[in-house]
């Protein structure tokens, strides 16, 4: 547990460094700008995690309660993926309220939609964007955690897809909407599951070419994602 | 008492082939010495340049000048390279008494279909949008190429590839791209472009199809980076889909931005910069020895220090080394050389650019 608390305190910290070191200064550049920023760090930290840990994937020790399974009549649960659901309910509801509750939630969406506004409201927009850099490296470190011990090992390229999905899932739910977010998650693992159900079995490899396909069509008919604002930009 | 311009100019003609023809030249005497005296070495990395011009330079011309921004490039280069090589590969003896002609009309022609498809359907979305559904095609690709066993080998290394590219035809198709680059960089069709950009719809309020000046530059790129792409494999000879993926478009990518968007001498000076750059800093990689210092090779130090670079670059130099302007050799040897002033008219602007 001590061992959890650091790693996610760890990555927490990590996350506010990133912000400080390679954000701030570009705050308010292209969201371009932004996005190619958040890949060259990604790589930056992956080639550190090799350098430092060596690239091969070691195993990782979950706790002996977490691989037992739970039986209630004929359903059969791991106990780690009922942890991960209860989990993921309470962190979202206590985001939800952070954010729409809390004075610094309230500010961060302000900061995003308008960075120059909410300047003028008094807000101070860095203390706020690095709260939120802090809040998302500490979910991103808590996920870390049940998916290694889901998946039993590490190593350092683990997060590449996670975190593209992820991406992909919040840009279909729409960008800054936290109900937005669940239901792009929900759309994305939902096709993943069905898809591979149902295709035909010399069709199942292509599962991901046909769900890119599916989201495409959906960003087609919401082009700003499925929570997104429907504003139209104004002259 | 004031000279007459027209004793000092030199004839205009002479003055605007002047500075293209000083280039090409140069240019031309650098890739024969690279190709005859140099190294086999050198010759790889003038190739590498030459292709990476080519891949920037129209990932720019969609990209840059429409600020459409495709993460999905990639997924083109990896239909011109896989269908250059499948038609290239089987029929050896025919590709040693036809030189590799019809593999390159395949690379080209290929990527020409999903890009129509994808420009149609994609070029309507904006920012974010745009990039994950690029990423979305890329992926697409990527799955498909691995799993047409009978036709890609899968997941498996695609070896044994003519090496058909020389210092020479990837040379030819750098110039050619640039020059095309250029020319529609500064044709009605640029302008439209740019100007959707700036702002769609002050764009659209003049009636500019801001649809249709998105989908020229698109299916362009794609096709010039279909191009690239069938050169890459007949100049690295085996690839597996992999080589297609996220690392290349990051590598890409990183050349067009460090370059500045918008702007085709500043991708063509990003190839430049990135490729000696990251060429030092691999060789540097293996271990180095400075006078007393010895540092141990790190394996991965360098794409740490091209990911510092990038985001250095990106805090100092937002718009990237030339931020959307170029250098116009044109412009300067105007400067040096002043053309005889015509009497009509203002002297030299405006007609160039039409």
């Amino acid at each position: 547990v001590v061992a959890a608390i650091a790693a996610v305190a760890a990555s927490t910290l990590a996350g506010l460094l990133m912000e400080r070191l390679a954000y701030r200064p570009i705050r308010g550049a292209h969201e371009i700008a932004m996005l190619l920023t958040s890949f060259s760090v990604t790589i930056l930290l992956e080639n550190l995690a090799i350098i430092l840990f060596k690239p091969t994937s070691r195993p990782f020790p979950a706790p002996a309660f977490l691989r037992s399974a739970i039986e209630a009549g004929s359903l059969r649960l791991a106990s780690l993926d009922l942890i991960a659901i209860v989990i993921a309910g309470v962190l979202l509801a206590g985001l939800t309220l952070f954010v729409t509750r809390t004075r610094i939630g309230v500010s961060m969406r302000a900061a995003s939609e308008d960075l120059l506004a909410a300047r003028l409201m008094g807000i101070n927009v860095n203390a706020v964007i690095a709260a939120a850099f802090a809040i998302g490296s500490f979910l991103a470190g808590v996920v870390g955690l049940l998916w290694s011990a889901r998946v039993g090992k590490v190593d350092p390229l683990m997060g590449f897809n996670p975190v593209l999905k992820a991406f992909v899932a919040s840009v279909i739910g729409g960008l800054g909407s936290l109900p937005g977010a669940v239901i792009g998650a929900y759309i994305l693992g939902g096709l993943e599951i069905l898809l591979q159900g149902l295709l035909p079995s010399a069709l199942t490899p292509y599962r991901d070419a046909f769900v890119f396909v599916i989201l495409i069509a959906l960003l087609l008919f919401r082009p700003n994602g499925i929570m997104g604002s429907t504003e139209k930009e104004k002259i | 008492m004031q000279m007459k311009p027209l004793d000092r100019g030199f004839p205009r003609a002479i003055v605007r082939i002047i500075p293209a023809a000083v280039l090409l030249a140069a240019l031309g005497l650098l890739l024969a010495a690279s190709d005859f005296l140099a190294g086999d070495y050198i010759r790889r990395i003038v190739i590498g340049i030459g292709i990476n011009i080519v891949l920037v330079v129209s990932l720019n011309l969609s990209n840059g000048f429409t600020g459409v921004f495709s993460l999905g490039h990639v997924g083109f280069m990896a239909i011109g390279a896989y269908a250059a090589s499948i038609c290239t590969l089987p029929v050896t003896l025919k590709a040693m008494n036809l030189p590799a002609l019809p593999g390159w009309l395949s690379g080209l022609a290929l990527p020409f279909l999903p890009a129509t498809l994808v420009g149609l359907s994609l070029m309507r979305l904006k920012g974010a949008y745009v990039s994950v559904a690029t990423l979305g095609f890329l992926v697409i690709v990527q799955v498909v190429l691995v799993n047409w066993d009978q036709l890609t080998r899968g997941a498996r290394t695609f070896a044994g590839v003519p090496p058909h590219t020389t210092v020479w035809n990837a040379w030819i198709w750098a110039v050619l791209t640039v020059y095309l680059a250029w020319r529609i960089g500064r044709s009605p069709f640029g302008r439209d472009m740019r100007a959707a950009r700036d702002n769609e719809i002050a764009a659209r309020s003049l009636g500019i199809s801001v649809m249709r000046s998105r989908l020229l530059a698109f299916c362009a790129s794609a096709f010039l980076t279909g191009v690239a792409g069938s050169l890459w494999a007949h100049f690295i000879t085996s690839f597996s889909p992999k080589s297609f993926f996220f690392t290349q478009a990051f590598a890409i990518i990183t050349m067009l931005v460090i370059g500045g968007l918008g702007s085709v001498s500043g991708s063509v000076i990003g190839v430049a910069l990135i490729t000696i750059v990251s060429e030092i800093l691999r060789n540097a990689e293996r271990g180095l020895t400075i006078g007393a210092l010895v540092i141990p090779p790190i394996y991965g130090a360098s794409q740490i220090l091209m990911a510092v670079l990038f985001v250095l670059i990106i805090v100092f130099r937002p718009q990237g080394l030339l931020g959307g302007k170029e250098i116009d050799p044109g412009l300067i040897a105007r400067r040096i050389f002043p053309p005889t002033r015509r009497r009509d008219g203002p002297p030299d602007h405006g007609k160039d650019a039409a």
